[in-house]
C-alpha cells in the first residue's frame, strides 16, 4: 500500500555513508555482498579507519561509487592483502586515543553482531551545508553572474571555497579541479549555527567573487553533470583537534588542493536546472565529509527523523517511533541498501528467517543496519525546512559497506558536553542539524 | 484466549481500530478467537456494491459479485499474496479491499466468467453486482 510508504520521506537531518574503503572479504562482511574489489572506488582505497566517532546529527556510512559501475580491473594501488588484516567490518571497536573532535567514548559494540547486522559507529561532523538552503541568484546589474549563497553550521573555524564546473579526483585527496573559472580565495568563519554566505560583513565584495559567471561556459555545459565533475561545488572545511595540535590552520588550505588528514570536510556538490520563468536554480545533489584521510558519502536515512522527533516528544503509541512489525519496540535498524529504517533489531532478525524483502518497499534486503538512537534533551527549536525528495533508488541499489551514526544534541555551540553522553551511551541521534 | 497471551501488536492494532475506526468499515475481534475479526465494509458510495455492508475475515462472507473475489468469498488482491508486508495492518489491509470494492480490476480476475462479463458490458456487471448486493448485502 503507498499510503504506507508514504510516511517515510526522506530527511535530510539523517544521512548514511558508504566508506570509501575496499572491504577485504571478512568474517564480518555481510553475506551476499558482490566482492569488494567489483564495486569499490576504482581509484583509491584507504585503510580502513577503526575509530569510533561522534557528529552532530548525521549518518555517514561508506563512500560508493554514484553510478552503477562496469566491474572495473583491480586498481593496482588497491590495497595488497596486508599481513595484518584489516579491522574486520564494521568499524565498531575501541576509539583511538586520536580520534576526531575529542570523542573519547566509544560505543559499546554488541558482543558478536549477527552476521547480516550491522553495528555502526558515529563520526562528528564539523561542519554542514544545509542543502535546502542552497541558491543561486543573479548578481544585480550582472544578468551573466550568479551569486551563490547558502546556510551552514561549523563547530569548528572553517574555511569555505566554491568551485564552478570543477572535477573531484578522488584519487588525489578529493582534490577539485575547476575547469575555467579559478576559485575565490577561501572565505573564513568563526565556528557557529546557522552561518550565511556570503557573509553578511563583507557581503557584496565576497558575493561578487564567489559567482558562477555564466559567460565563460555554454548553457549546456552548466546544466549537465558528469561522474565526478559538477556545475558547482562547495566545500567547507575545518583542521582537525589534532591538525591543531600539529601546528596546522586554515590559512595553509589551497582552494579546491588535495585533502590532507588533518582536515575535515563537506563537500556539496550541485547541480543547475532552469525553472518554468527561466531562471537557474540549483540543487545539492550530493554531499560527500572527509575524515582522517577518508571519504564518505552522506546519504539520508527515511524514516529516522520522525522516529527521533517522536521520541523526543516523548509520545509512546505514536506508530512513526515503533517498529512497523512488532509495533512495540522503537525502530533502531535500518534497511540496506534501500535505507528504511522501520524495524527494531528483534524483528529485523526474525524478519530475516522469512523474508528477503524490505517490510516498507519490498526491495530485497542486503544487509541491516543497526542504529543506536540517543534519546537527548530536546534540541532547540528546528528551523522549518521543506524537505526535496531524495529518492535516489537507483543509487542506492550500490552496496553500502560501512555506516555510521552520529549525533549531537545541543549543535556546536553545545555539542561539546553534549556530544560526551551520546558517546558515552554509545548513542546516535539526529535532526539537530540540517 | 487471554488477551495477555496476544502478541502486543495484534492488542495495539485492536485498540486503534476501535478507538479510530477507518471511515466505512468496522472491525472487532472474534470473542471466540481473538486473532480473528469480524468486518464491515459499507459498499463504497458509487460502487455497485453501495448501501450493502459486506462481511468477511480476508474473505468475504457475504456473496458477492465482484470479478477479483470467487464463489467462495476469497479474494485476489496481492497484498494478502506475494506483495504481503509485515508492515501491513488490518487497518491497512481493509483499507485496500475497500478500495478493491470501488476498483475491480477485471484484468487480473479470479473467476473468469464475472471478469468476462466486467470486460464485455460493465454496465451490465454492475447491474447484476448491484442486484447481489441487493439480495445477500444485508443492510445494517
Amino acid at each position: 500500500m503507498g499510503g504506507r510508504q508514504s510516511r517515510h520521506r526522506p530527511s535530510a537531518a539523517a544521512s548514511t555513508v558508504s566508506s570509501s574503503q575496499q572491504q577485504p572479504p571478512g568474517p564480518a562482511q555481510p553475506a551476499g555482498y558482490p566482492p569488494s574489489n567489483v564495486y569499490g572506488p576504482p581509484a583509491h582505497y584507504y585503510p580502513p579507519q577503526p575509530g569510533t566517532y561522534v557528529s552532530n546529527g548525521q549518518l555517514y556510512g561508506g563512500w560508493r561509487p554514484p553510478y552503477p559501475q562496469q566491474p572495473a580491473p583491480q586498481y593496482p594501488g588497491a590495497p595488497p592483502p596486508p599481513g595484518a588484516p584489516p579491522p574486520p567490518f564494521p568499524h565498531v571497536g575501541p576509539a583511538r586515543p586520536a580520534a576526531p573532535s575529542g570523542s573519547s567514548a566509544a560505543p559499546a559494540p554488541e558482543a558478536g553482531p549477527a552476521q547480516e547486522l550491522t553495528q555502526t559507529a558515529t563520526i562528528r561532523n564539523a561542519v554542514n551545508l544545509k542543502k535546502n538552503t542552497l541558491e543561486v541568484t543573479p548578481l544585480p546589474g550582472q544578468p551573466n553572474k550568479l551569486a551563490i549563497s547558502f546556510t551552514f553550521d561549523a563547530s569548528q573555524p572553517c574555511a569555505v571555497t566554491t568551485f564552478v564546473m570543477a572535477t573531484e579526483e578522488p584519487a588525489r585527496g578529493c582534490r577539485l579541479a575547476p575547469s575555467k573559472q579559478e576559485p575565490a580565495p577561501p572565505v573564513l568563519y568563526e565556528k557557529g549555527l546557522g552561518l550565511k554566505f556570503p557573509p553578511a560583513g563583507a557581503g557584496a565584495e565576497t558575493a561578487a567573487q564567489h559567482v558562477i559567471d555564466m559567460s565563460l561556459y555554454e548553457e549546456s555545459q552548466l546544466l549537465t553533470s558528469s561522474r565526478d565533475t559538477f556545475p558547482l561545488v562547495i566545500r567547507l572545511e575545518t583542521v582537525t583537534d589534532k591538525g591543531r595540535r600539529e601546528g596546522h590552520n586554515l590559512q595553509e588550505l589551497s582552494p579546491g588542493g588535495e585533502q590532507q588528514p588533518w582536515v575535515q570536510s563537506q563537500t556539496t556538490f550541485a547541480v543547475l536546472h532552469r525553472e518554468e520563468d527561466g531562471a537557474y536554480a540549483v540543487r545539492a545533489v550530493k554531499q560527500k565529509i572527509w575524515v582522517e584521510g577518508v571519504s564518505y558519502e552522506l546519504q539520508e536515512i527515511y524514516g529516522l527523523e520522525q522516529s527521533v522527533a517522536a521520541a523526543r516528544a516523548d509520545d509512546p503509541d505514536n506508530e512513526e517511533r515503533l517498529c512497523v512489525i512488532c509495533l512495540v519496540n522503537e525502530r533502531d535498524t535500518t534497511v540496506l541498501p534501500c535505507r528504511h529504517m522501520c524495524m527494531c533489531h528483534e524483528c529485523a532478525q526474525e524478519l530475516r528467517k522469512q523474508t528477503s524483502k524490505c517490510p516498507i518497499c519490498r526491495n530485497q534486503v542486503e544487509s541491516l543496519l543497526h542504529i543506536k538512537m540517543y534519546k537527548g534533551p530536546k534540541p532547540a527549536p528546528q528551523q522549518a525546512m521543506t524537505e526535496r525528495q531524495v529518492a535516489d533508488a537507483r543509487a542506492a541499489n550500490a552496496a553500502v559497506e560501512a555506516a555510521v551514526a552520529a549525533s549531537a544534541p545541543g549543535g556546536p555551540s553545545g555539542s561539546g558536553s553534549a556530544a560526551q553522553p551520546a558517546a558515552a551511551a554509545a548513542a546516535a541521534a539526529a535532526t539537530t542539524l540540517v | 484466549m487471554a488477551v495477555d497471551q496476544l502478541p502486543r501488536r495484534i492488542i495495539k492494532e485492536t485498540q486503534r481500530l476501535l478507538s479510530e475506526p477507518v471511515p466505512g468499515i468496522s472491525a472487532a475481534p472474534s470473542e471466540e478467537n481473538l486473532r480473528y475479526f469480524n468486518v464491515i465494509i459499507l459498499g463504497p458510495d458509487s460502487s455497485p456494491y453501495q448501501g450493502g455492508p459486506q462481511h468477511k475475515p480476508v474473505r468475504f462472507l457475504t456473496k458477492i459479485y465482484h470479478p477479483n473475489v470467487d464463489k467462495l468469498g476469497r479474494i485476489c488482491l496481492d497484498i494478502l499474496k506475494d506483495k504481503w508486508s509485515p508492515a501491513l495492518q488490518i487497518r491497512t489491509v481493509l483499507l485496500s479491499i475497500q478500495a478493491l470494492m470501488s476498483a475491480p480490476n477485471p484484468d487480473d480476475p479470479l473467476d473468469e466468467n464475472v471478469a468476462r462479463h466486467w470486460k464485455t458490458n460493465e454496465v451490465d456487471a454492475m447491474n447484476t453486482a448491484r442486484q447481489w448486493t441487493a439480495a445477500h448485502a444485508q443492510p445494517a
